[in-house]
């Protein structure tokens, strides 16, 4: 898709790394804009309000609150459940899915998809919860050890939708977190600097400073931009968002089984598992979209969020217009040439019935809206793609209602018919569960970047001539002598600083070769390294066995489980189906499988590098700050007696500038 | 709004015949914007806040007025954390285990045979008695229903003086001191008020109260009174007499606004024997048909095989059309309609001389049922399809016309009221509570504080009838005894032992004691009348008791002459007993007022039917507020459109818009009261319909929908083709292997068949279910939102003509589908299947995610959205089946086909070395109740049963069959005579 | 440059990492354990009486057998509660002044019912059915343990549903001769497994998935 991008820049010419981060670390630590960002907390929080006490009515007196009834027994809990999982599915495909076509503009979008799927999830976990009679005893639907020496009923899609909810929970927050993880780095070295000027001016603030720092750095886990490290996190990083394009689907597929499952007319078509993806992931880019546009108005990244990239949303929501509207040509084909009467009755009552305006919203929203993005000066206009985005949204959630509400109030009985009118306390809910989801955005704007600085950096040293230009200046200078007086041993290593990556590399490989068995080399940078790793011998070091292992035992023990639970443990008669009914279990396996994959990465990535650990040598280094910012180093450690560190010094001095030559080298107290 | 609905359009439609063959109500059929509109304004989407509040408030206001009788009872929560045994066990009594007394229920004074469930000491349900002469084992709702009359927290709970708690000593030392006075003057002065006495006791003690007071005059008032029906034998055969028709003996049915279907003292056993000789005539392979004319639908005219819309005031022309034909003389001519009908049943009545049966109802005018005995009586069908027999009602009291005319003059000085609740049933025109203002000593007696009981001096409480002893006389006379399942929860005491007092003035005597009085006989002894008595008290009535059929002969008066016809222009207006509360004596029984109504499927109020031809000519919609205006008077209510309801006519039904303070039934519906004309005449000519423009819609548990060719309710006509499914044809193909084989223990393999041809509609199945399932009353709101609660529900579908439809009814409970598809989508199996084929629901798993409602394509799951069990009264609880769990809100329930019967007879049977459960041994509440014997439930796997006979029928059929979800309820598809060229389908 | 944490905040951090993963498992299992331990379901734990009733003394030492009292058991659902007039049908004759029985004989004289604490309930939702027990073999101290050791009678078992299902998944194990029924100190004898299941076949009894079904106690 990358490849289609024509026109236009993705990265102003003039950002250079430290501007880069500068540019975004502003935000979290000076708050600009702080006066529209308490205005609009003050709206959501408002809102998070009735959120609450909407859940403590609900809780007293029953979902009787709602409007649901006999017949309409899901009506605005379930459309919003399945919204808001639409969301943060699409959201999350949207990131998932450029990070693994590596698309170099993602940077701009990605960390606000990845927060959206989180977010949106968080307000989606909720309502399989809250929609309950007895919301207490929503755990019955796990798998636990109980008295009851009963296991829930696996063959049922409500308990894959729960399976698939923790699953998508944990790879979003997985996801959203390994990919930040650097750019806390960077904040908690932007912190640092600041709580030490402000120890040094004696500012009031100072312990306040500190704290924020140390809060940063807590988070961060002692990410010091290691070679290792990186090279692991990009593999990390990557595997999770395979995992998670693979959960979408399975999720995807086990919110419209939840409907497919039954015999409901209009509700079991072949087709609907497609077009929920579909309208999923339509209506995450649509809110991914508008949420984008909306940061770049606020916080003025046009620097960052360039036409280029509005351009390519634009393609996007218009490519999904158009399958969107694909989807419903067919639905409407299909059933008018091929389905029974009942499902005919139900497409009719969708054009013409009682809830003939939320149909015809649902339809007009998803599938007109984006045509306006033929049109390159549309797809240009910030204000067009935001409208066109949130009327997607719209289109999406009206979308939901009218399938679950068409087909309830009417299916095979006319006896059965119970007219349901959209009631103030579900939409309560509903607005509850967005104020949820905006404080928790706002909380996110305010204290987390929120474009990816790593992403813009590697953009920036590929793209942009002033970070390069940067560089080469920097390096130029380069006339780096041993320290003279080195402080008094046991030192714990020599650390060399460079301005790009290509000297790191060549001052590697050139020490390399010197007593690999008293030194351990390291280099650290801003940016994923992949130069160095051949001199450092980490080539071929990967994570995928861990994922492929914990992916395959944890979807093979929950298949197995299930098996053993419903053929075995306790053999119930469900719905005339066969004792071994194994299909049923597929779907929840691989969203068990997903997570299970998930967890095994995430503490791959702890383990393979040694973290978390807050205290390093590495951070004596004088100036080691800026290896979140536009620094390499190099670091040699020293691993015995037989260390020799003038020697390092030495080869390192004498390497020629600008090919490798450092700007400084050190030696390091232990 | 813009208009009312195009009905000519919509006439057209259906009679063009590209309606659907079958169709729910009006709306359903109309396929206009216009009628878009009438819905968005019936069912305003977001005016629903106030609901839950509202229901709640009323059910503190229950809690309340219970808090009243200072009865504390088991407390909430898991579990009795003390076993309390007896001092000393009584005999019989073993806690937790059924005891059945076999008495009367009692309606409009007339008894059916009931049999009384009770568990440690509480009467819980109420079973009919299958031994009963008269009512054979069937019930009606008020039968039904009575047993939460007892436990009713609303019952007068204390001797009430001027409104103000008094106590029997005082009321008794009052009329002490009276009672002198009135024994010097004979009683001058004194009136007494009852309503229909069928009881030979109270007979016996009013008797006894004359001789003591030979001046006392005896009235006798009842909301729905017989007065009409006995004055049509008067004046044909010179005494009151009461019609018996003889089905079996019968070869086809002529009814003229006939309700021997319709609720009513007779229905248990006139429904019961209609359905036992039709069955009779199917198996031999003929048709028991029923003609019906009628001015407003009712069961029975919904039942018939040819029925006709025919005004109110040509039903006597119709009978005399009738009278004519079959005196020999030529068959009328034209082509509308009734003329058509006319000649249809002069025909089959002709042919079928000295086994034809012509009936008319309860409100048929005295004119009518003259006729119809001389009508009867020239086909020679008195006598042997008709039996008369004397009323079981005493006759010889006076009217309360004559009594409102006796208080204007003031003639008299004391009023007993007896049981009656004439300032709310006498009709407007005799303004009886201003006329009741001027007796100077006023006393009623009754169930409940009622609005007599608001102007009387003295109000004092009756026992129940499951609180005490008596005795009652069925409709054909029977006498059932009545003996109490418990003792009076609110100190009433029966009225014998009342009238005892007045007569004697000593203190109560034991209601036994007046009973057995009654019966015993100076030459009997002691012994043998105890051993006579105590037979009589197990069977529950006094055999043989019946009366004989009477030999009649017709007076030699001339046929009534016609009456002059009604003057042109102005609206017909016809009164009618409530399908449901009655005359208004049952109001405040919450299980009544939630009970569908069966033509309109209306709760909690009543509502103003009219034609839709009416409705299109005033531009009235469903819910617009009219105003009909007669003689100064008024009655407003919301309008109905009523398919099957003659032109220019309106249907009123009595039992609302009661006035008590802080009851049940205050505030609901309006009062046809003040409209209604003195004496027998239950219509009224020449009224005014205008419209308020205020809109009330009434709430319905059942709205629109269309059968989008769909065969729901098959119709068999005789000598066409099997309409059932085809029988020992191969199950339709599934993804699943067909299940395991049962393993050789399973018990049983449970079905329930039900015939709609013998479903009449009573909903006799629907407030049984409810007893024995402790199934809450929601409210009207909540009603009003979907959310009504019952298990089963009878389905109403009209097919045909929009002015004349043809109706139909469809009971539905679960169908427990052996592929059900409610259990695939449960998380937590709450619900899943046994081995015997029942689809269970384990209230206790279900965390309430609704997955399984959502699945059923029958749509039978009912959901506790709010706590609708929490808020009942301790008295109230009282009632509920202890072996039935109490569904928590949050929770899903359902039809379980009364699993607690089915393991009662398990449990027998496996105690009893694993006998086989026999046949009829488990019978579900819904079939137990049904006076037509509809439901047949039992062992499909075992092919003599009951159930597999029924389910071999051509005629039986499976719901949604297509869906595949292999339904273990199935239906008997209706039966229809064979189609005749001309004829419309039916 | 300075460390923004100092070592030890290592060691810190990852103890609270470490505590956390196992306050994650250790919750629940410590959650568990509290629903299943005697403080809440009452096992073993001694109610006060209106008397101090010894099964012990009345069954175990005087061999009274369990129907004398618990009249109902082999007819209905309950087992029974003695009336108060059991009880004085010998209590009339003997210690007919003790201090001890006083509530007895005020019972009695006075017809006021005695207020026994209930030790054995099931949950509302649950329909246990003595008589059927009872009759197929599962003898009393299979539920209720060896009241005849029982000075006062406490509660032998949770009731949990689990305990239920054992038997009712493995009926062979636990039912016993018509006549061992009563037999409060049963232990199953040596040929059970291949007594149990001759005695299953013989009672009729349906185990495994029939009577593990929901309906049979749900309803």
């Amino acid at each position: 898709m990358a490849g289609s991008v024509t026109g236009g820049s993705l990265i102003r010419p003039d950002e250079t790394l430290q501007g880069i981060g500068g540019t975004v670390t502003a935000i979290p630590l000076t708050h600009p804009g702080n006066r529209r960002w308490w205005i609009a907390f003050a709206g959501a929080a408002l809102l998070l309000g009735l959120f609450l006490l909407t859940l403590g009515y609900l809780l007293a007196a029953g979902p009787g609150i709602w409007g649901n009834n006999n017949a309409v027994v899901w009506a605005l809990d379930i459309a919003s459940y399945d919204w808001w999982i639409g969301v943060a599915s699409g959201s999350l495909l949207v990131s998932a899915v450029l990070l693994l076509l590596g698309a170099e503009w993602r940077g701009a979008v990605n960390r606000v998809a990845e927060t959206l799927a989180l977010l949106a999830t968080a307000a989606a976990g909720l309502y399989p919860i809250i929609h309950l009679g007895r919301p207490w005893f929503f755990f019955w639907n796990l798998p636990y050890p109980n008295t009851y020496d009963l296991w829930p009923q696996f063959r049922s899609p409500l308990l894959w939708d729960a399976i698939d909810i923790v699953s998508f929970l944990v790879i979003c927050v997985s996801l959203w977190f390994i990919g930040l993880l650097p750019d806390l780095a960077t904040l908690r070295d932007r912190a640092h600097v600041e709580a030490m000027r402000q120890l040094d001016a004696k500012a009031p603030t100072r312990k306040l400073a500190l704290l924020r720092a140390q809060i940063y750095g807590i988070v961060a886990s002692g990410w010091r931009g290691s070679a290792a490290h990186w090279q692991i996190w990009v593999q990390a990083y990557r595997t999770v968002a395979l995992l998670g394009v693979l959960l979408v689907v399975s999720v995807q597929t086990g919110a419209s089984v939840m409907l497919a499952g039954s015999l409901m007319p209009g509700w079991h078509s072949t087709l609907v598992p497609v077009s929920f993806l579909v309208n999923a992931v339509y209506s995450g880019v649509g809110v991914t979209a508008v949420i984008v546009m909306l940061i770049r108005f606020v916080y003025g990244l046009d620097a960052l969020v360039t036409p280029r990239h509005l351009d390519v949303l634009g393609r996007l929501l218009l490519c999904l217009g158009c399958a969107s509207a694909y989807c419903y040509a067919a639905e409407y084909f299909d059933t008018f040439l091929n389905g029974d009467a009942q499902a005919r009755g139900v497409l009719a009552r969708r054009m013409t019935g009682d809830h003939a305006l939320i149909s015809w919203t649902a339809i007009l929203c998803l599938v007109l809206p984006a045509q306006i993005l033929w049109s390159a000066r549309a797809r240009t206009a910030p204000l067009a793609l935001a409208a066109v985005g949130l009327l997607v949204a719209i289109g999406a959630y009206a979308d939901h209602v009218m399938v679950l509400v068409v087909t309830l109030t009417q299916d095979f009985l006319p006896s059965s018919r119970l007219p349901y009118g959209v009631d103030v306390w579900g939409i309560a809910t509903f607005a509850g569960s967005v104020g949820l989801f905006l404080t928790l955005l706002l909380l996110f704007l305010r204290y987390l970047p929120a474009v990816s600085i790593v992403e813009s950096r590697r953009l920036a040293l590929a793209e942009a001539p002033a970070a390069q230009k940067a560089a080469r200046e920097a390096a130029s200078r380069a006339a780096a002598r041993p320290e003279e007086n080195a402080g008094p041993g046991p030192f714990w290593g020599v650390s060399a600083s460079f301005a790009s990556q290509g000297d790191l590399a060549a001052a590697l490989q050139a020490v390399s070769g010197l007593s690999p068995d008293h030194v351990h080399l390291d280099g650290h940078g801003p940016v994923p390294m992949p130069r160095t790793l051949r001199p450092l011998g980490l080539e071929g070091r990967s994570i995928l066995p861990y994922a492929l292992a914990g992916a395959l035992l944890g979807g093979a023990g929950f298949y197995g489980m299930c098996l053993f639970a419903t053929a075995y443990d306790y053999v119930f008669l469900i719905g005339g189906r066969p004792r071994l009914s194994w299909p049923s279990f597929v779907v929840p396996s691989i969203s068990f499988a997903m997570m299970a994959g998930c967890v095994a990465i995430h503490l791959a990535l702890l383990v393979l590098n040694r973290l978390p650990r807050l205290n390093h040598p590495a951070f004596n280094i004088p100036g080691f700050l800026r290896v979140s910012d536009d620094r390499f180093f190099l670091t040699a450690e020293a691993r015995d007696e037989r260390f020799d560190a003038a020697r390092i010094e030495r080869r390192l001095a004498g390497l020629p500038a600008e090919a490798g030559r450092p700007l400084e080298i050190r030696r390091i107290p232990r | 709004m813009t208009g009312t609905p195009d009905l000519a359009a919509l006439r057209e439609k259906l009679s063009g015949g590209d309606g659907p063959r079958f169709w729910r109500s009006l709306d359903a059929v109309a396929d206009s914007p216009e009628f878009r509109d009438y819905l968005a304004a019936e069912f305003p989407s977001a005016s629903r806040l106030a609901a839950a509040p509202e229901r709640r408030g009323f059910l503190k206001l229950m809690a309340a007025s219970f808090a009243l009788g200072g009865l504390t009872a088991c407390g909430a929560g898991g579990g009795r954390d003390y076993e309390v045994p007896y001092v000393n066990q009584p005999e019989r009594i073993v806690p937790g285990t059924d005891l059945s007394y076999a008495s009367s229920s009692v309606f409009d004074g007339f008894g059916n045979g009931v049999l009384v469930t009770t568990r440690n000491g509480r009467p819980l349900k109420i079973e009919g008695n299958p031994d009963h002469p008269w009512s054979r084992g069937g019930t009606d709702v008020l039968a039904q229903a009575s047993v939460l009359g007892l436990y009713d927290p609303f019952r007068s709970q204390a001797v009430q003086q001027l409104g103000r708690p008094s106590s029997w000593a005082a009321f008794r030392a009052a009329l002490q001191a009276q009672m002198p006075a009135w024994r010097e003057n004979r009683g001058e002065g004194l009136a007494l008020l009852t309503g229909p006495v069928t009881s030979p006791t109270l007979a016996a003690q009013i008797a006894r109260l004359r001789a003591a007071y030979p001046a006392l005059r005896w009235h006798v008032g009842a909301g729905a009174s017989r007065d009409g029906l006995y004055e049509g034998a008067r004046r044909s055969y010179g005494r009151p007499l009461e019609t018996l028709p003889q089905f079996d003996r019968a070869r086809t049915i002529v009814a003229l606004d006939g309700d021997f279907l319709d609720l009513g003292p007779g229905q248990v056993g006139l429904s019961r024997r209609w359905i036992d000789a039709r069955r009779a005539a199917y198996a031999d392979g003929r048709l028991l048909t029923l003609h019906a004319a009628a001015p407003t639908p009712t069961l029975t005219s919904a039942k018939a095989d040819h029925g006709v819309v025919v005004p109110a005031g040509r039903l006597e022309d119709l009978a005399r059309d009738l009278l004519g034909m079959a005196s020999g003389g030529a068959a009328l001519g034209g082509d509308d309609p009734v003329a058509r009908w006319a000649r249809g049943a002069g025909k089959a009545l002709t042919e079928a001389r000295g086994a034809g049966i012509v009936t008319a109802g309860l409100t048929a005018s005295p004119d009518l049922h003259a006729l119809v005995h001389r009508l009867n009586g020239a086909l020679g069908n008195t006598g042997t399809t008709l039996l008369h027999v004397e009323p079981a009602a005493e006759q010889g009291a006076g009217t309360l016309a004559e009594l409102a005319e006796a208080m204007e003059r003031g003639t008299v000085k004391a009023l007993i009221v007896l049981g009656a609740n004439p300032v709310y049933e006498a009709p407007g025109a005799l303004d009886f509570a201003a006329r009741m203002a001027r007796v100077p000593l006023k006393i009623h007696a009754g169930l409940y504080s009622d609005e007599t009981g608001a102007h009387a001096d003295w109000h004092l409480p009756i026992a129940h009838p499951l609180e005490s002893w008596g005795d009652v006389r069925s409709f054909d006379g029977t006498v059932g005894l009545i003996q109490p399942t418990i003792a009076p929860l609110y100190n009433g005491r029966t009225l014998p032992q009342m009238l005892a007092f007045l007569a004697g003035g000593g203190d109560a005597e034991d209601a036994l004691a007046l009973v057995k009085a009654r019966w015993r006989s100076d030459s009997e002894d002691e012994a043998a009348f105890e051993a006579r008595f105590s037979e009589a008290l197990r069977r529950g009535f006094w055999a043989d008791s019946a009366r004989p059929a009477e030999t009649v002969a017709l007076t030699q008066d001339a046929a009534p002459s016609p009456a002059p016809t009604a003057p042109a222009g102005g609206i017909e207006v016809l009164f009618r007993p409530d399908p449901t509360v009655w005359d208004g004596t049952h109001a405040d029984l919450a299980w009544l007022q939630e009970l569908p109504k069966p033509l309109t499927k209306v709760v909690w109020e009543n509502v103003i039917a009219l034609s839709p031809r009416l409705a299109e000519r005033e531009g009235v919609a469903t819910g617009d507020v009219l105003r009909i205006e007669a003689a100064g008077r008024a009655v407003e209510g919301p309008a109905w459109i009523l398919p099957g309801q003659a032109d220019d006519t309106v249907t009123l039904t009595l039992g609302y818009g009661r006035d008590v303070p802080d009851h049940l039934s205050r505030g609901l519906g309006y009062d046809a009261g003040p409209l209604r004309p003195v004496g027998a005449s239950w219509r009224l000519s020449g009224a005014k319909l205008t419209k308020t423009g205020r809109r009330s819609v009434p709430v319905t548990t059942q709205h629109l929908g269309t059968m989008e060719g769909e065969d729901l309710v098959r119709v068999q006509a005789l000598g066409a083709a099997p309409v059932g499914d085809p029988k020992g044809a191969p199950a339709p193909a599934s993804f699943y292997p067909p299940p395991e084989s049962q393993d050789r223990w399973v018990a049983a393999q449970w079905g329930m068949a039900i015939d709609l041809d013998a479903c009449i509609g009573c909903n006799a199945c629907v407030t049984a279910c409810q007893a024995e399932n402790n199934i809450p009353v929601v409210g009207r709101e909540e009603v009003a939102l979907g959310r009504w609660m019952g298990w089963l529900r009878v389905d109403r579908y009209y097919a045909g003509e929009l002015d004349a439809p043809s109706t139909h009814f469809q009971p539905v409970p679960c169908m427990h589908c052996e592929q059900a598809p409610c259990e695939l989508g449960c998380p937590v199996e709450a619900t899943l299947h046994d081995s015997e084929g029942l689809n269970l629901q384990v209230y206790n798993r279900c965390v309430g995610t609704r997955t399984c409602q959502s699945y059923c394509p029958y749509k039978v799951r009912r959901f506790n959205y709010l706590d609708y069990t929490g808020g009942m009264t301790p008295v109230e609880q009282q009632q509920r089946n202890p072996e039935v769990t109490v569904r928590a809100r949050g929770v899903m329930e359902k039809c379980t086909y009364c699993i607690q019967r089915i393991t009662a007879a398990r449990i027998t049977s496996a105690k009893d070395a694993h006998a086989p459960i026999p046949d009829g041994a488990v019978e579900t509440a819904c079939q137990g109740a049904c006076p037509t014997r509809a439901i047949t439930f039992g062992n499909v796997a075992d092919p003599g049963s009951q159930v597999s006979a029924a389910r071999r029928d051509p005629r039986e059929y499976a719901l949604l069959g297509h869906l595949n979800t292999r339904p273990r309820t199935t239906y008997l598809a209706g039966l229809a005579p064979p189609a005749e060229p001309g004829e419309r389908e039916g | 440059m300075a460390q923004l944490f100092t070592p030890g905040a290592d060691a810190l951090y990852r103890l609270a990492l470490m505590t956390g993963v196992a306050c994650l498992v250790a919750l629940p299992v410590l959650g568990a354990g509290i629903v299943r331990s005697n403080y809440v379901t009452g096992v073993g734990v001694v109610q006060p009486q209106p008397v101090p009733f010894s099964h012990k003394h009345h069954s175990g030492e005087l061999g009274i057998d369990c129907r004398y009292c618990h009249t109902t058991v082999e007819k209905e659902a309950t087992a029974g509660i003695p009336p108060t007039h059991t009880c004085m049908t010998c209590h009339s004759q003997i210690w007919t002044g003790s201090d001890m029985l006083k509530p007895v004989r005020d019972s009695y004289a006075e017809d006021k019912p005695l207020e026994w604490k209930r030790l054995n309930k099931l949950p509302q939702y649950v329909y246990y059915n003595h008589s059927v027990h009872v009759t197929k073999g599962i003898g009393c101290s299979t539920c209720h343990g060896d009241v005849t050791s029982m000075q006062m009678t406490y509660r032998a078992n949770a009731f949990e549903m689990k305990f239920c299902l054992d038997c009712h998944r493995a009926p062979e194990k636990y039912v016993r001769t018509p006549d061992q029924v009563w037999n409060m100190n049963w232990k199953p004898p040596a040929d059970q497994a291949t007594l149990g299941p001759k005695l299953v076949a013989q009672y009729h009894i349906r185990g495994g998935a029939r009577l593990t079904e929901c309906g049979i106690c749900h309803r």
